[in-house]
């Protein structure tokens, strides 16, 4: 009988991952945010809320 | 003695510098050239081998019995006719402590390059002071690593999202791609091959305005744009952060920007 190692690496790499569809969400709406403000802004993926501030 | 000797004790003597220049540069953070030249890498060389030997050579007298015999070493080099023979009998004499003492000294030279590389990353001196900087700057750039330069404002660690537009020409028109930062890809000379993008969307710069119905939304995850379509490229480091409804605030309400995955799946 051989026991099956599940990867745990991989595991782990996986859970820091966010869901594609936000990464998605983001690209399709960067146009809309601006670079000339430094204030945050809020944005709606879905049905979630995220403040997005762009650096530099 | 010929010179072909003379040349290869002078580059064992330099070997313990070559071999820490290499493993400093081992990592993607240097640009390696296949096709670089031996001569100028053993010339800077000398002066990490000259430290490393001293280093060496100070523990040898002080620790052990054994010293290093510079006037052999010297007809050695030299290729003194008359005493190149006393010399070889010597050399057969020690050859198992020279051969420990080189192996000890180039490990030890592979690991110091190695150690030296981890501290200036791990203190970020390559971030702050120009003269630590590796020679990839596409690094720097693409990672946002650039953001820890003096005089720049934000700092790297606050980076979330990399979103990436990419100016190309195809046939003649102007393509504006847009996408997730995944990786880029560099040639033996550090010139950019090609960039490699997450979730890519498109238009035509014909239409520069900014509106809805123009991005065409590319139907797979991943892009590769080769750098010779590539015009210019544009980074955008973003600080992104999941907050509630409840924490948005009056103003921040009324300038939302929305994406709902239920539109138009091709067109945004």
């Amino acid at each position: 009988m051989s026991k099956i190692e599940q990867p745990k690496e991989k595991a782990s790499i996986k859970a820091s991952y966010r869901a594609p569809e936000i990464g998605s969400g983001l690209v399709r709406i960067a146009h809309k945010i601006s670079s000339i403000s430094s204030e945050p802004q809020v944005v709606r993926i879905g049905d979630r809320y995220f403040r997005v501030r762009e650096l530099g | 003695m010929n010179i072909a000797f003379t040349t290869i004790l002078l580059f064992i003597i330099l070997a313990p510098g070559f071999t820490a220049r290499n493993a400093y540069n081992s990592s993607k953070l240097s640009i390696i050239d296949r096709n670089r030249n031996l001569v100028n890498d053993l010339t800077w060389s000398i002066i990490p081998s000259l430290a490393l030997h001293t280093f060496f050579i100070v523990i040898l007298h002080n620790t052990t019995n054994y010293y290093i015999d510079f006037e052999q070493l010297g007809n050695l080099i030299l290729g003194v006719a008359n005493k190149s023979e006393a010399s070889f009998r010597q050399l057969g004499d020690y050859k198992y402590a020279i051969f420990i003492y080189n192996l000890i000294l180039f490990t030890t030279s592979f690991f110091a390059g190695f150690l030296i590389k981890e501290t200036v990353r791990k203190f970020n001196l390559d971030r702050k002071i120009r003269y630590f900087r590796f020679s990839n700057k596409w690094h720097y750039i693409f990672t946002g690593e650039c953001l820890d330069f003096p005089d720049v404002p934000d700092h790297y660690e606050e980076i979330t999202d990399k979103i990436i537009n990419v100016l190309c020409k195809v046939n003649g028109r102007n393509i504006l791609y847009t996408g997730e930062y995944f990786n880029y890809y560099i040639d033996s000379k550090g010139d950019l091959e090609a960039v490699h993008l997450r979730n890519p969307i498109r238009r035509y710069l014909e239409n520069d305005e900014v509106s809805d119905q123009k991005y065409y939304v590319i139907s797979s995850r991943y892009l590769v744009i080769p750098n010779s379509d590539i015009i210019n490229i544009n980074f955008r480091y973003l600080a992104m952060q999941e907050i509630d409804e409840a924490d948005i605030t009056p103003s921040e309400r009324e300038n939302i920007i929305e994406f709902d995955s239920d539109q138009d799946p091709l067109y945004i």
